[in-house]
This record gives C-alpha cells, sequence and structure tokens, in this order.
C-alpha cells in the first residue's frame, strides 16, 4: 500500500464534524479556522485529510522569508536547499498562475458552459487550481481565504499542509533532517524525494485521483479545459522549471564533486509505473461508483474517438489488439512501462503489452466497457504494478551500476518507439529519452565521437523547434538560477497560457508516428 | 426477399432465447417480457411491401441471363439486350464480390477475427445475391457479386416465364419477380443493403476495420448507376416529378430502414448501445476550441459531455419536416405529424449514453410501420412543383441544414433533386440556380472533404445555403 492508500484508509471515517473541530492553538493569524467544504465533483468520496493536530495550510509567505534567495544562510544548508524556491516558482513556474487561470478566458467561459462558479470551493475545480484540497482548512475570513487560495499550486500543495512541521523544519533544520521519515511524514510533510510518492502528487493531478478527490470529468473536457494526457514526471519538471538540484549535482559533504547519480532515470521508470497504476485506480474508482460515473469518457484515451477519418492514415495500419471501433482506456506509457519491467526482472516483463491489452477486454463486451470487468482486470493490474514499484524502488542507479542502466533505458527507448504510437505514448518515450540522455551527459556517461555529438546536437535543436512531442525545451533552466520576474500583466500571461493550449491541439493533430519512430532511430543510431 | 420470411423467423428465435437471459432491468420481468414479446411479433410482421410471399426460389445465377440473344448483348450502347454487358462493365455491382479479396477486405476481417470476407456469412449477404436468397448455398452464383437477381428477384421460378412477355405484376407477384417498375420497389431493393435490413447491417466494428460508412441517398445513387435500361423510357408517363418522387421515396425508405434496423439492435442480444447509430462528427470531431464544436453543442443544447447526437443521416426528411413532404406531394397533413414526433423522441431517447432499449424499440418500430405506410402514398400521390419548392426551401432555411456534414450533404442532395426536376425536358431553365448549386458541390466535395477530414465550415455552408435559398424565394416571386 502506498502512504496515499494507508492515509486514507486511516482518515476515511473522520467527518467533517470532526475536521471542523480545529485546534485552536493552531489558530492563523487571520482569526478563526473553519473547515470550508470543499469538495470533489464526488462529495460521498472525499477523504479528510487530518494529521495528528489539525494540520492547515497557510500560504506561501511563511516559506518565502527562507526560499527567496535573500537570507543569510551557512554554506552546507546552500548545498542542500536552493533557497531560491520561491523565486523560481513566482517567476517561471506555471502552477503559481493556476487559480488565475480559473478567471482567464478560458476558466471563465467553462464556468458559463458548465453553469458554475469557478471559483468556489465547491465546484471543485480548486482541488487542482489551488492548494485546497481534501478538506484541509481554510481560513474563515473570505478576504484571506482568497489570498491563501490566489497563490495556486503553491508550496504546501506538493510538500503538505505546514502548521505542523514548519516551525520543526527550519528552527531545528539539523534534527528535523535526521528525524525519521514515519516521523515527518505523520506530521503532514510530503516525502517528495521518494521517487513513488513525487509521481503520485504530481499525477493526483496531472491525471487525477480519486484519493485525492482530484477527478477530472468528459463534462469538463468538452467546456474547454485542456488535455491532460501524456505525463511523463522529468520532461514535466524540467519545464516547470524545478527549484531543486539532484544528488548528483550537490557537492559531496568533504567538498569533493559529486558521484554518478541516476536519480532522474530512476524517478521516470517509477513514475510511469506509477502512472499506469493511478490511472487504472482512477478508472475501477468510477466503474465502482456505478452509473453516475461509468461511463467515465475521461478515462479513456481521447483519439479512441477523437480522431479524424481520413485514409489513408497510419491508424489503419497498426494491429489493434481488441474488437476495433470500441474505445480504450487511457493506461499511460505501455513502452516505458515495459521497459521498467524488464530492468528490474519483474514476472510478467516479457508480457507487459498481452496484460495491459487485458484492460481493453472490458469493451468487448460491453461498448463502453463493463464496469465489473474493470474492476477485475484493474486490481490485478494494480499490485502488479505495486510489485514492480518495490522492485524499481530498490535497484541501485548509482555510479557505475547507474550508468549502465540508464543506457540500457536509452537504447530500449529507441527500440520501443519502432512500433507505430500514438502522440501521448510518443511524447513520454521522447520526453523519458531527453532526460535520460542529459542525465547521461551530465555523469560523463557517455561518450560520443565530434561528428556524432554534433549530429545529435543539431538534430536536437532541429526538433526542438519542430517536432510536436518536445515540451518546449526553451523552459528548461539551471537548477537554483533565479529566472528573472516576467513582469507580465494578468491578461498577458492569460493570453500565453491560452496560446500554449490551442498549440496543444494542433500539435496533437500534425503528429506522425512514422516521423517520430524516424526520429527515435536516428537519436538511436547517434548515441549507440 | 422472398426468404426474408426465414430469416425474420430465426431472428425471433433468438428474441425468443435472449428475452430470458435479459437482466439487470428496471422494467419488472413481467412487462419486460410483454415488451419484449411485442417488439418480437412486430419484428416477425415486418414484411416488405417487394417481397412475395412464394414457395421455395432458388437463385439461377448471372450465368443464366447472358446469353448473346438475351441480356448478354455486345453493342452496350443501344441497351436494350445488352444489360448483362453493361452491368459486368460499367456497374460497380458486378465487383462487389471481388472487392472481398481486395487488402482493405484483407485487413478487415483480420482485425474482426472474422473468416475470409468471401466466406464469411456478414459479407456475403450483400456482397452477393445471398441478400436475394439466403439460404442458397451455391457458391458459383455467389461468386457474380450483386447480381440481376439481388435486384430482380431469385429467377429459379420466372426465368422460364418472363422472356415469353412482359409479366403482368399479379404475375410477377405470384413468381417471385420484384417489380422494379415500382419506385418503391426500388428504393427498397437499394435499403436492404445500402442501409441495412435483417442480418445484413454496417455496425460500427465493420466501420473501425475499414468498412466504408453508409450513407444512402436514392436521387444520387440512382443518378450515378450505370443504367441498363433506356432512362427516357423508364421516365414515360410518370410526371416531371420523377427525380423528386425518387428523392422522397429515398428519404422514407432509408429512414424505415434505419429505424427496422434500429428496432432490431434494441430489442435483440445486439451490442448496445450501437455506435454507428450517432452521428460520426458527435466523437470524431476535432478538439481544437476554435472547431466550432463547443459553439454547436452549446447552441444546440447546451452542453453536458454526456450525451452524443444521434445520426444525422438516415432521418434527414422524417425527423421535423414529415409534414412538409406530404404536402409537398399533395398528401393530407396534419398539424403536428405523428411521424415527426416519433422520429424527434427518438433523437431525444438515443441522447444518453446507455439509450432504454425497450422504450427506443417500440417507438423505432412505431415510426417504421408509419413510414411504410406513407412510401405507399408517396408512390401513388401527385405533387406539384411550387409544394416542392416550398419544402426545399425549408429544408435549406432549418436551423440545422449545416449543423454537420450530414446534413449539408442531404440538403444539397435535396436541392440537386430540385435542380434535376427542373432540368428535365418541358421544366424551367435556371442558370444562377444551377451555378449556386455548382458551388454548393464544390464546396462540399473538393472543399470540405469531411466527413473525413475535421475540416467542415457550417458558417461557409450557411451562407451557400442562403445564397441558394435567396435565388429560390426571387423565383417564387417572380411566379
Amino acid at each position: 500500500m502506498t502512504w496515499i492508500a494507508k492515509f486514507t484508509c486511516a482518515c476515511l471515517c473522520v467527518g467533517f464534524a470532526m475536521a471542523a473541530a480545529a485546534d485552536s492553538a493552531l489558530a492563523q493569524p487571520a482569526g478563526g479556522i473553519s473547515q470550508v467544504a470543499v469538495s470533489s465533483p464526488h462529495q460521498d468520496v472525499l477523504a479528510i485529510r487530518s494529521s495528528p493536530a489539525m494540520n492547515h495550510y497557510q500560504g506561501n509567505r511563511f516559506c518565502s522569508g527562507c526560499h527567496s534567495g535573500e537570507g543569510n544562510f551557512l554554506p552546507d544548508v546552500r548545498d542542500r536547499v536552493c533557497l531560491t524556491e520561491y523565486k523560481t516558482w513566482l517567476n517561471a513556474d506555471r502552477h503559481s498562475h493556476a487559480y488565475a487561470s480559473l478567471s482567464a478566458t478560458r476558466g471563465k467561459r467553462m464556468g458559463e458552459l458548465l453553469g458554475k462558479d469557478v471559483l468556489a470551493p465547491a465546484t471543485g475545480c480548486i482541488q487542482c487550481h489551488s492548494i485546497a484540497v481534501r478538506g484541509a482548512a481554510l481560513p474563515n475570513d473570505r478576504q484571506e481565504r482568497e489570498t491563501l487560495l490566489a497563490d495556486g499550486v503553491s508550496c504546501e500543495a506538493c510538500h503538505g499542509p505546514s502548521t505542523t512541521w514548519i516551525d520543526p523544519h527550519y528552527k531545528d533544520a539539523e534534527s528535523w533532517r535526521n528525524q525519521k521519515l514515519e516521523d515527518k511524514t505523520a506530521a503532514g510533510w510530503i516525502n517528495v524525494s521518494s521517487p513513488v510518492t513525487r509521481a503520485e502528487v504530481c499525477n493526483s493531478c496531472h491525471l487525477g485521483s480519486e484519493e485525492f478527490g482530484r477527478l477530472i470529468t468528459h463534462e469538463m473536457y468538452a467546456a474547454g479545459h485542456p488535455p491532460l494526457s501524456g505525463f511523463e514526471i522529468e520532461s514535466f519538471v524540467d519545464k516547470m522549471p524545478r527549484h531543486w538540484r539532484y544528488s548528483n549535482e550537490q557537492p559531496a559533504p568533504d567538498g569533493r564533486p559529486a558521484s554518478a547519480s541516476f536519480d532522474r532515470t530512476r524517478n521516470v521508470l517509477v513514475a510511469s509505473v506509477v502512472s499506469v497504476r493511478m490511472a487504472v485506480e482512477l478508472a475501477m474508482a468510477d466503474a465502482r461508483a456505478g452509473a453516475n460515473r461509468w461511463p467515465e469518457l475521461a478515462r479513456l484515451d481521447c483519439f479512441a474517438c477523437h480522431h479524424e477519418l481520413v485514409e489513408p492514415a497510419w491508424r489503419q495500419a497498426r494491429q489493434v489488439s481488441a474488437t476495433p471501433g470500441r474505445p480504450q482506456l487511457c493506461v499511460g506509457c505501455v513502452p516505458l512501462v515495459a521497459i521498467a519491467a524488464e530492468l528490474a526482472n519483474v514476472p510478467g516483463a516479457e508480457n507487459v503489452d498481452a496484460a495491459t491489452a487485458k484492460m481493453n477486454r472490458p469493451f468487448d463486451t460491453d461498448v463502453f466497457g463493463d464496469p465489473a470487468m474493470i474492476v477485475e482486470q484493474g486490481a490485478a493490474v494494480v499490485s502488479w504494478c505495486e510489485a514492480l514499484e518495490r522492485q524499481l524502488e530498490s535497484m541501485n542507479f548509482q555510479g557505475e551500476q547507474g550508468g549502465d542502466v540508464a543506457r540500457t533505458v536509452l537504447r530500449k527507448l529507441a527500440e520501443r518507439s519502432e512500433a507505430r504510437c500514438d502522440y501521448d505514448t510518443a511524447r513520454q518515450l521522447y520526453g523519458a529519452w531527453s532526460v535520460v540522455y542529459t542525465e547521461l551527459v551530465a555523469n560523463h556517461a557517455i561518450q560520443l565521437s565530434h561528428t556524432d555529438q554534433a549530429a545529435l546536437d543539431k538534430e536536437l535543436a532541429r526538433v526542438s523547434r519542430s517536432d510536436p512531442f518536445v515540451l518546449e525545451r526553451q523552459r528548461i533552466k539551471p537548477p537554483c538560477e533565479v529566472p528573472p520576474d516576467s513582469n507580465q500583466t494578468p491578461a498577458a500571461r492569460g493570453e500565453q497560457l491560452e496560446k500554449s493550449v490551442q498549440n496543444a491541439f494542433t500539435t496533437r493533430r500534425k503528429y506522425d508516428p512514422d516521423i517520430f519512430a524516424d526520429l527515435m532511430a536516428k537519436l538511436a543510431e547517434l548515441t549507440d | 426477399m422472398m426468404n426474408n420470411s426465414v430469416n425474420i423467423t430465426n431472428d425471433s428465435k433468438q428474441l425468443a432465447s435472449r428475452r430470458d437471459a435479459a437482466t439487470c432491468s428496471r422494467v419488472s420481468p413481467r412487462r419486460e417480457w410483454l415488451t419484449r414479446a411485442v417488439i418480437a411479433i412486430t419484428l416477425i410482421s415486418i414484411a416488405h411491401a417487394k417481397v412475395p410471399p412464394a414457395a421455395a426460389q432458388r437463385l439461377v445465377g448471372v450465368g443464366s441471363c447472358t446469353s448473346v440473344g438475351c441480356h448478354g448483348g455486345t453493342r452496350p450502347e443501344s441497351i436494350v439486350g445488352s444489360e448483362y454487358s453493361i452491368w459486368v462493365s460499367q456497374d460497380p455491382h458486378a465487383r462487389a464480390y471481388s472487392a472481398l479479396f481486395d487488402e482493405r477486405s484483407v485487413r478487415m476481417v483480420r482485425q474482426l477475427g472474422f473468416q475470409p470476407a468471401h466466406l464469411e456469412h456478414r459479407c456475403l449477404v450483400c456482397h452477393s445475391m445471398k441478400h436475394a436468397a439466403p439460404a442458397d448455398q451455391n457458391f458459383d452464383v455467389i461468386s457474380d457479386g450483386v447480381g440481376c437477381e439481388s435486384c430482380h428477384g431469385p429467377a429459379s421460378q420466372w426465368i422460364g416465364e418472363h422472356y415469353q412477355g412482359k409479366l403482368a405484376p399479379q404475375a410477377k407477384e405470384r413468381l417471385g419477380m420484384w417489380d422494379t417498375d415500382q419506385l418503391l420497389v426500388r428504393a427498397q431493393v437499394c435499403v436492404e443493403c445500402h442501409v441495412g435490413g435483417p442480418d445484413r447491417e454496417v455496425n460500427h466494428d465493420l466501420i473501425a476495420a475499414g468498412h466504408p460508412r453508409l450513407q444512402f441517398e436514392m436521387g444520387a445513387y440512382f443518378a450515378a448507376l450505370p443504367k441498363h435500361w433506356i432512362d427516357a423510357k423508364d421516365r414515360e408517363g410518370r410526371e416531371a416529378a420523377f427525380d423528386a418522387r425518387l428523392w422522397a421515396l429515398g428519404q422514407v425508405s432509408t429512414s424505415q430502414a434505419a429505424l427496422e434496423q434500429l428496432a432490431r439492435r434494441a430489442a435483440s442480444g445486439h451490442i448496445w448501445p450501437e455506435f454507428s447509430e450517432w452521428s460520426c462528427s458527435a466523437c470524431h470531431h476535432d478538439l481544437r476550441d476554435d472547431a466550432g464544436v463547443q459553439k454547436s453543442l452549446a447552441d444546440r443544447e447546451g452542453l453536458s459531455g454526456r450525451v452524443i447526437e444521434w445520426d444525422t443521416w438516415n432521418h434527414f426528411v422524417t425527423r421535423g419536416r414529415t409534414g412538409e413532404l406530404r404536402r409537398a406531394f399533395g398528401l393530407k397533413a396534419a398539424a403536428s405529424d405523428p411521424i415527426d414526433a416519433d422520429v424527434e423522441s427518438l433523437a431525444s431517447r438515443m441522447r444518453p449514453m446507455n439509450p432504454d432499449r425497450q422504450q427506443v424499440a417500440a417507438i423505432a418500430l412505431r415510426a417504421a410501420r408509419a413510414l411504410e405506410t406513407l412510401a405507399t402514398e408517396l408512390e401513388q400521390s401527385g405533387n406539384t412543383q411550387s409544394n416542392l419548392d416550398t419544402l426545399i426551401l425549408s429544408l435549406l432555411r432549418a436551423k440545422t441544414s449545416a449543423a454537420d456534414w450530414s446534413t449539408a450533404a442531404q440538403t444539397y442532395n435535396a436541392l440537386a433533386t430540385l435542380q434535376e426536376t427542373r432540368l428535365r425536358p418541358g421544366a424551367r431553365r435556371d442558370d444562377r440556380l444551377t451555378n449556386a448549386v455548382q458551388r454548393l458541390y464544390d464546396e462540399l466535395a473538393a472543399k470540405q472533404r469531411t466527413p473525413k477530414s475535421y475540416v467542415f465550415d457550417a458558417e461557409q455552408m450557411t451562407s451557400h445555403f442562403q445564397q441558394v435559398g435567396r435565388h429560390l424565394t426571387t423565383n417564387e416571386d417572380a411566379r
């Protein structure tokens, strides 16, 4: 069981009434705290976060004091943390626009089409577009509450509501660091260093999660919500841009340069498995919930239905593994999971495609997927994924052995790209490839001839300019560097976001799997 | 058609056996049994106007008709006597069987898990003469494709008599020769395959595997068919509205066949819902916001993301314009037509993702029966040109005339029929209208090659329709 699952089991039975009895000792500077009915679209399954001391969110102002790059800190602290995180988030990270986007053109129009107030906590948008999740306490005062929400997806959205741990984590940082993980997580702090946990945190919004009360619906897509599919964690982290260093970027305690370490390769593999598991868990949750929630078209592959009907096209040349013309579940990047399974050498690794194809069986008997079969088939996939996650976490991604693994992943990614795959899969495969390649370079674990290197650089530059599966490489920034304040007006920012949403639709339309396969073959040849 | 009775009986047996297997219904078992029994009995009673009740008839095969002295003449330009030669050299129906061996068919059966297409009953029912005599196992005959007897009826009983003089309608009926002199019989023969019939369907599985979508429109198909009869003679004695009547009978028969098919799908153990019952573009649309999808959804129904628009091709006239159709052909019409009401009610019942089988089957059957009656009345009706103009003007001005490619194409076909009617000898020429219709065609066929691509431009289409509408109005005023 994952930390979320454990947590939820412990908390499911705790109702709103109990949560409302907030500990007054932890009252916010603004005054009283009360439980705001923050509901998912499916309130009945809402889980309440009830950390031991009734933890709540308190906003960025408590973090920015130290994490804005302005304080005086000892070098050993600076080695471990950037201390510029807040500025990176504020100036460059789109998570800081998450709440504002609800009031931008698209958000407004969605509200009109759906007939709902997108800013009202009860509507559920803020579950992903801000920090207010799972009924954690929000200030009673409307203005205070809105100020808190207005920060969008800020520090505590990923690191956990902080009233319980903010003091220990900086007042006695040394002992906080040495505390047992269980104690820290029990205080509501989220251990995003764990590859499984961080994948769950990211995917809870970028894919959706019943346990987090974050559920995208087809209704929302139909009203204009941008597509969510195709989340590859580390390439998305690059795009954020990230506000942390990986272990190979941190100097060793004795001042020597860092040793080779392949954290990111590991994260790519683990997160791909977590994505599949969470996608299946989400579909199972909808299927279990009955006719009000199933069929939930948002769980299905968008392009199983929303494709053009042009002939000849690449779609007709595929060998489908199910009855033609039926929708399919969107289960994530199967080729990447297959690579992870082969490396971890788990049972069934040779047959991942067949196993995931089983998730299409429910659509043979019922065009929208037999819910009972989805639950039944899904359970097997979930437990298989959990075993694989454990196995991957225990693997060694350090030093020379890590380099071997990363090189193998790079080769297998190109091999797996030969089969015609859909746009979202291609985008994840390419994202994974570029992350693993970059990490090999950073660790000096790949040597190319001058001509190959020049050819590769040229190819990557070409791809980043033109091809649809590339994630705006210009957004990648060196860690800890404070990006300049963009000084964008909210309107300009909204326009920029809107443009990138429109691009997302266009690029999907332009995608051609043969061009993708050629590109990956070329990259493989140059890095071989 | 004759032997369809066998098929329908089989259907009813299947219905009866599935009746007991039905579970998970909110309708009480007793009530459900009753509803299903009623539907089953009605399905059995779907008799086809063209199907004469005769004894076992067998196919004799195209080879029996091809004698040089009969229909296999070598002068296709003179038509009479060379019917076979025209069919075999020009008519795509002659290649229906060989199409089962092409690359697409091979790919289709592989994806569907069928046996090779030329052995597969589900393919042969339309791609050979199995449609005319399903029980016939003569494979020499089957390899002829859609041959003479597919449309004229299995000939074992009448081949010996038909060349001894023209058979009277009663004799044809007795011997099982289908009376294709009647326009309604033609429409009904075509829709059996081109829309669907008992045991004959192109469902979404087939379409997804590569079968072209069925989009039958009698007027256009009739115009495109290489005629193995003298067209002028065919029109002799029928008034100037030959094309308009054929179009109208096609519309009504298409809707009727599609409703019967819907009833069979809803009442039987057929997979449900059947995706091909829905409008293609309801799902197969671009996701770009500027494609106007959200706008059109919001305009029409409000937007929920959990409803799917019903078929917009097969019920083009019968969904809301049946009354006007009646008036156009001089038939009595009530203020609100029960067919319009039933078809509209089906359209709303088919919008949820899991339409109620029993209700849908019952209403579809009722509407199909009413359409069958209407078709007979239409065949025997008179009509006046101005009534037809009014109907077409109303189709053109309908708010939904350019809602998607299907309705736009159907609207165009209706217009083209009007134009055909006008171009016949004796009809008044109207070059401006001809040009406007031609521009419409260019727009639909050349620029907006939907439904295959995403690029259907509803606004552009609407403005073209308005333009043609203005011409028509001017003409009306001038009269």
